[in-house]
């Protein structure tokens, strides 16, 4: 039986453009040659530059949620984590008077607060969406009160370069975003604990019966989720080159519809980080674009919600059905004209 | 009514079970008894123990037992509606928008009939494409706020008729008017879900949606049903806050879902099997309770809120334990002769919230 249809069966050869995140990345071809088309200061090098600047922090954080999704868990922390890391990195340096202990210190806070999220969700089985609602509410509280309603300035010298540096005319955001990309990647196919979050995704008892210790491999997905949302935090923080207790509050909501967008199945289970980095950089870009046109923010807002959820309809998210609305209806079509034309019947689905 | 009957006699049946749940139900009133009295003769906190402080905190916490309502029903089938406060603040502009063009309080109802349609979506969304409820309320959260900017380009929408301001500020018989309205939130919830067939239905989906389909419940209609409920609800809840602050504002009820999945929490509502909206009422003092007491007391709002996220997490575990608490009790502590089911399994009380 030659190529039957059922993608992630790794003993058929596939084409080389069939691989996850293909559809939106032709999506977000599209909107790139459509709207530079449309808007001649879309395509400009420092606008280029921008969208790229403002996506890396977005999609860094997109992995880490991405991650927390593939294990079929949510994490609505993120927004208030990258503020206590931007205030506690910014502190941190001051003490130090070094940048690099500056950035280290918000890695860790982050880690920090992944761990706590991991802790509670996996071993005291709360549920993960109030755990991670309660940490964004005592975070954002905590954030605020570090520096008493204040931001803090003044961090140490050399503190912006991670995040308005550039590396031969590539912002370092988007460089870091790519580095972590390709590491998160490997980690998701090439290790047991990678595809271990996949497996407790896809079918938590199974798992379970197969041996795998789900609340620790639950946990430690928290704990990159954290991991990653202290880097973005980081890379935020020194692109505004001080600690700010309000830096991206809705950040969290952001990377779900990066995720969504990406196609990962909200069910877990399903995906790849490389979707989650196509679907936040179609995010940016979208966003840049409405920027260019002199659309409003409110009309962002309303865009963000109603693309987040065409994307999940599109994607397939209805229980049951292994494609989405657009792979079903092609398939169909396609099966239809070889059947006219005599050439057997479809592949199995 | 024969569904609802019929388990009226099964409560009679287990008396343990039913001392239990009065047991559940009644408890979060004791929290909100100790932080009063916390407040009002520990703490000291200056004229929180006043009578007047009394009513004012009564006036407060109505929108909230309102807006909890309907996020007990959202929860109840198991979904979450995260946004809520979205519906609330473009609901408010519309009531705002439909006061203002009809020159009658009547004008309100549009904003009333605007959160049940944003609700309706969210459950129709969510029931027909089976996307988690939380993705897409959250949308939806995003989408009404920018649509209640979009309305008036950022402005609030001021020149509200003057007996719309009855809803915040009027009164029946002595008894302001906000809290007639969440009184009458609450029964007409406690009603539906206590005492007619479709608050067991809805129970029935929230706990096994395949098992309800199987029994001819319409779980589509349900979760439309209960997702629009919510949405009115919070309608309802920006009604109040519209009148008490002179108009429609988009900031309306920001935050609103944190505290009503707060307070539904508290009051232990969280599992599936809400046969009650009591609890979201003690949950609601709680919230307004601490932080009435923490503003007279002249704490931080930011600590205010780690306090409020502190207490939200604990009083989950709170109800853990409780659970397994009433397990061990009912089984009269034998010893593991038997093992406690693992949470998660579908007997126990695992599967809570998503």
């Amino acid at each position: 039986m030659e190529a039957s249809a059922v993608p992630g069966r790794r003993t058929e050869t596939w084409p080389w453009w069939r691989f996850p995140g293909a559809g939106m990345l032709l999506v977000l071809a599209i909107v790139v040659i459509v709207v530079g088309v449309l808007e001649p200061r879309f395509l400009t090098e420092r606008n280029l530059t921008a969208v790229l600047r403002q996506a890396a922090p977005l999609a860094i954080a997109a992995y880490g949620m991405g991650i927390v999704i593939f294990t079929g868990s949510i994490d609505l922390s993120t927004g208030a984590v990258v503020a206590m890391v931007s205030m506690l990195g910014v502190l941190a340096g001051q003490a130090a008077g070094s940048a690099p202990v500056g950035w280290l210190a918000g890695v860790l806070v982050g880690l920090a607060f992944g761990i706590i999220n991991g802790f509670m969700v996996a071993y005291l089985k709360i549920p993960p969406f109030i755990a991670t609602f309660g940490t964004l509410t005592y975070g954002h509280g905590l954030a605020l009160a570090v520096g008493g309603g204040q931001s803090i300035e003044f961090p140490p010298a050399g503190y912006n370069f991670l995040g308005q540096g550039s590396l031969a005319s590539v912002p370092i955001p988007f460089v870091a975003a790519l580095v972590l990309l390709v590491l998160s990647h490997l980690f998701m196919t090439r290790t047991t604990l990678g595809r271990q979050i996949l497996m407790i995704g896809g079918n938590r008892r199974a798992a379970e019966l197969s041996g795998v210790d789900v609340r620790r491999v639950q946990a430690l997905a928290y704990v990159i989720a954290g991991l990653l949302a202290g880097v973005a935090g980081v890379i935020l923080s020194s692109r505004v080159n001080s600690g700010q207790p309000e830096l991206a509050p809705t950040l969290q909501f952001d990377a779900i519809a990066a995720v969504a967008v990406g196609g990962v199945s909200m069910r877990g289970g399903k995906g790849t980080v490389f979707q989650v980095f196509v679907g936040a950089l179609l995010l940016s870009v979208v966003k840049n674009a409405l920027n260019i046109v002199n659309v409003s923010t409110y009309w962002q807002m309303v865009a963000v919600g109603v693309v987040t959820v065409a994307a999940l309809v599109a994607g397939g998210e209805q229980e049951g059905r292994a494609y989405g609305m657009w792979r079903r209806v092609g398939r169909q079509l396609w099966s239809r004209r070889r059947q006219a034309a005599g050439a057997g019947a479809e592949g199995g689905a | 009514m024969s569904a609802a009957r019929s388990r009226a006699g099964q409560v009679r049946a287990g008396g343990d079970w039913r001392t239990a749940r009065w047991v559940n139900a009644w408890a979060p009133l004791g929290m909100v008894l100790l932080l009063y009295v916390y407040f009002a003769f520990i703490a000291r906190a200056p004229f929180f123990a006043d009578l007047a402080n009394l009513q004012n905190l009564m006036i407060q916490v109505a929108p909230l037992i309102i807006a909890t309502c309907g996020q007990i029903l959202v929860m109840t089938v198991g979904g979450l509606d995260i946004s809520i406060g979205g519906i609330a603040a473009f609901s408010s502009m519309a009531a705002a928008y439909g006061a203002i063009s009809t020159g009658s309080a009547w004008g309100v109802l549009l904003g009333l009939a605007v959160g049940a349609a944003l609700g309706a979506v969210n459950g129709w969304v969510v029931a027909r494409y089976r996307i988690s409820p939380v993705i897409v309320t959250i949308a939806m959260l995003s989408s009404a706020r920018g649509l209640a900017f979009l309305v008036t380009d950022g402005q609030p929408l001021v020149g509200i008729p003057f007996s719309v301001f009855w809803l915040g500020w009027g009164d029946l018989w002595g008894i302001p008017a906000p809290v007639l309205l969440g009184l009458a939130a609450f029964l007409l919830t406690e009603y539906l879900l206590g005492y007619t067939d479709v608050g067991v239905h809805l129970q029935a989906v929230g706990s096994d949606e395949q098992g309800a389909r199987m029994m001819g419940v319409n779980v589509f209609g349900l979760k439309v049903l209960a997702f629009a409920l919510s949405g009115l609800a919070g309608a309802m809840a920006a009604l109040v806050w519209m009148a008490q602050s002179g108009g429609g504002n988009q900031l309306i009820g920001s935050g609103l879902e944190l505290q009503t999945i707060a307070a539904a929490v508290i009051g232990g509502a969280s599992s599936r099997l809400n046969r009650s909206a009591l609890g979201g009422v003690w949950g609601a003092l709680v919230i307004t309770t601490l932080s009435n007491g923490m503003n007279l007391s002249g704490v931080q709002p930011y600590t205010q809120q780690i306090v409020l996220g502190i207490f939200l997490i604990l009083s989950l575990l709170i109800y853990r334990f409780q659970d397994r608490l009433q397990l061990v009790l009912r089984r009269g502590a034998g010893g593991p002769s038997r093992a406690l089911p693992a949470p998660g399994t579908p007997e126990g009380g695992g599967e809570r919230g998503r």
